[in-house]
């Protein structure tokens, strides 16, 4: 009896260092890559996609108050062999200007002005035919995938911009936080320690997880 | 008469002008428009009109306000307010009060203003952390039970129980920290029960003696724009160093054999003492700062009274630290540290000052320079040129390259400082920032002056030198 209580009670303390760890913060839906579709284009390999609930009420609120949101789209071309053929990032900012009431989506060669919301929020969640390689680039008859993952950083500097690596390494930050500060000491939080070590399978709320189309040929893609 | 040709000239000329005219406008309809509306919205100043808090079930608006430096009211450019709100995630985050925080914004009451929402995670009851380090004088040490109560009833209170072990030193130790007088002054409390092994060099000889000491620590430290230069500090602490001093190759010192230097501090003692400072702190960045200053001068008097025959001496210490960072070309840093002390014949060997290790004169082993009794007059400088490995992230960048100086010397009562009693070391390091741990430091140092036959000293240790 005792055994199994000692054992119920080392599973208690288990269990409550693991799970705040493993619990999704925020509890809102979670950012999903839906419709993934490529296509020929221009003799390129081109996708369209969707997002859905990148924009959660806070992160609406925020622009709406004047601050720019990143959105950022991972997408990498794969072989069957599960070789990275091509990798593309692409950053889009969208921000409210308070003073003119409009909205203002940018990637990196346009800028697009619209007033209503859900207007920015359609140009925001959608890829339209984004060429990602020419056609003569690819040798073979094989199949390949495409792999996509999509996150939104809701308050954005310029300067977090340009080190845009937090999509593909989202604890990055927090690996700074815990190093800061400790000259000739350093501190671990078991919490922090537990999160660190489990951080590859749990995701954060403004996150993807990683979409991964049907394998395909060339010769079926659509023109 | 007019001219004919004049006047098909002034017609072209006119028409250019009205064409010229009409590229202007529309240019400056379309194009230009977007260019002078999107600097001026980066540009034009939103108010602060509030700070919100959301998930703050126990811990009071006031608690999480104190630590963070949004004020309501400041005008800030949209770029400036979201550096504001990432710069005071992570300083509530580094609280520890909080599992998670989250910083949004909301329009204000009218157009132009802001309102910035804070969201946090409490924490429901106390956490356990792990620690370690590495000091000169207690060497490397593990912290691997310690329990944390920050914020346990909401009022932003730390307080904790930690037991620590190391090659050097053993502590247990309970602590407080808290702001206090409507948050003027950082209060600090430490009660303690602890044994460390000192070391004492007798010619090339290497020994050390085991010094049981415990009692209370408090801190006050001022806060505001001139509060936080100031620092006032109290302690009463028993010591009671073992009577015997072990050789490392074997061997002892009994009480009868024990230097003079060293005899009078091998008795029981309490000793109570108040130490005052000034401080002041101008670096850009703490963690690898590139310009900018800090600096310490700290004294302290002392009543110590030795148990068995209620004797009675009072000592004194004074010292100054000083550390000096400099931008050079590119990304190079200039970083020069300055260390003096001077202490009064009658402190005890324990109080007294020691030269030689990774934190001090490297080159030379951990209190190699230190004379027989301790020194009670000190000085240190380290001069580094510093250079980053990796830009990524800069100048929170992963690792970075050192070249060194370090010179100073260390004197017994009695004996007057000479220029010609300084050691001094040269060296290359690599610092690397590691997950958990922090920045690791390893130091390659050539002493410059004999002794020990040895001609290069490696350190490892954790964090910047200074």
């Amino acid at each position: 009896m005792r055994r199994v209580a000692n054992r119920l009670l080392f599973v208690l303390v288990v269990f409550s260092q693991i799970k705040p760890a493993l619990a999704f913060p925020g509890g809102g839906e979670k950012i999903r890559i839906e419709h993934v579709t490529p296509r020929l284009v221009n003799r390129h390999i081109a996708v369209s996609a969707e997002f859905a609930n990148l924009f959660s009420d806070k992160i609406v609120s925020t622009i709406r108050s004047g601050l720019r949101s990143v959105i950022q789209i991972e997408i990498q071309l794969r072989s069957d062999l599960q070789k990275e053929l091509f990798h593309k990032r692409i950053l889009r900012t969208i921000s409210y200007d308070i003073w003119e009431q409009r909205y203002a989506v940018s990637s990196a060669d346009t800028t697009l002005f619209v007033t209503a919301f859900d207007e920015a929020k359609r140009l925001g969640s959608r890829l339209d035919d984004e060429s990602l390689m020419p056609i003569e680039e690819w040798n073979g008859s094989g199949k390949f995938f495409i792999r996509m993952k999509v996150g939104i950083n809701p308050i954005s500097t310029r300067q977090a911009e340009r080190a845009s690596d937090w999509l593909l390494d989202p604890n990055q930050e927090q690996e700074y936080l815990a190093s800061e500060n400790r000259s000739s000491t350093f501190e671990v939080n078991l919490n922090r320690l537990v999160s660190f070590f489990i951080s590859s399978r749990k995701q954060s709320d403004y996150i993807s997880d990683w979409f991964v189309s049907p394998a395909f040929r060339i010769s079926d893609l659509p023109k | 008469m007019t001219n004919p040709r004049s006047s098909l000239f002034s017609i072209i000329s006119w028409q250019l002008t009205c064409f010229a005219g009409l590229l202007s406008l529309t240019l400056l309809l379309f194009s230009p428009h977007f260019v002078v509306a999107q600097s001026q919205s980066l540009t034009r100043k939103l108010t602060i009109e509030g700070v919100e808090f959301v998930g703050n079930k126990k811990t009071g608006p006031e608690v999480i306000l104190r630590d963070l430096n949004i004020r309501p009211g400041a005008r800030v450019t949209p770029e400036e307010f979201a550096e504001l709100l990432l710069r005071n995630r992570q300083i509530l985050e580094q609280t520890n009060f909080f599992k998670s925080v989250e910083v949004f914004s909301r329009p204000g009451s009218e157009r132009g203003k802001v309102v910035a929402i804070i969201e946090v995670q409490e924490r429901a009851g106390p956490f356990f952390q792990f620690e370690g380090g590495y000091n000169d004088l207690s060497g490397w040490f593990f912290i691997p039970a310690s329990l944390r109560f920050d914020n346990i009833f909401g009022g932003g209170n730390r307080f904790g129980a930690r037991f620590l072990i190391g090659d050097r030193l053993t502590k247990l130790s309970f602590w407080y920290r808290n702001k206090i007088l409507h948050d003027k002054l950082i209060l600090d409390a430490e009660l303690f029960a602890a044994g460390k092994m000192f070391i004492h060099y007798f010619g090339p000889q290497k020994a050390h003696q085991d010094v049981g000491f415990g009692g209370l620590r408090v801190k006050l430290t001022g806060t505001g724009r001139v509060g936080q230069h100031f620092f006032l500090g109290l302690r009463a602490e028993n010591y009671d160093p073992r009577d015997t001093i072990d050789f490392d190759s074997g061997g002892m010192l009994a009480q009868g054999d024990v230097p003079p230097d060293i005899l009078d501090d091998l008795q029981e003692a309490e000793l109570q003492a108040v130490s005052f400072g000034l401080l002041h702190d101008s670096r850009d960045n703490p963690v690898y700062p590139l310009n900018g200053f800090w600096g310490a001068l700290t004294g302290e008097v002392a009543r110590k009274e030795i148990r068995e025959t209620n004797r009675t001496s009072r000592f004194g210490k004074l010292t100054f630290d000083a550390r000096l960072y400099r931008r050079l070309f590119g990304r190079q840093v200039f970083a020069v540290h300055v260390k003096a002390g001077y202490g009064t014949s009658d402190s005890p060997f324990y109080e007294r000052f020691y030269l030689g290790g990774a934190n001090s004169l490297r080159g030379y082993a951990d209190r190699r320079l230190t004379p027989q009794g301790w020194g009670t007059k000190l000085f240190l400088t380290n001069t580094e040129w510093r250079f980053p490995l990796s830009d990524k992230g800069f100048p929170n960048h992963k690792a970075s390259g050192v070249i060194f100086f370090d010179s100073g010397g260390i004197w017994a009562p009695g004996e007057t400082p000479r220029f010609k009693d300084l050691y001094g070391a040269l060296g290359l390091g690599v610092r690397y920032k590691m997950p958990i741990l922090g920045t690791m430091r390893f130091d390659f140092a050539f002493p410059l002056n004999d002794i020990d036959d040895e001609t290069v000293r490696f350190h490892i240790s954790l964090g910047q030198t200074f």
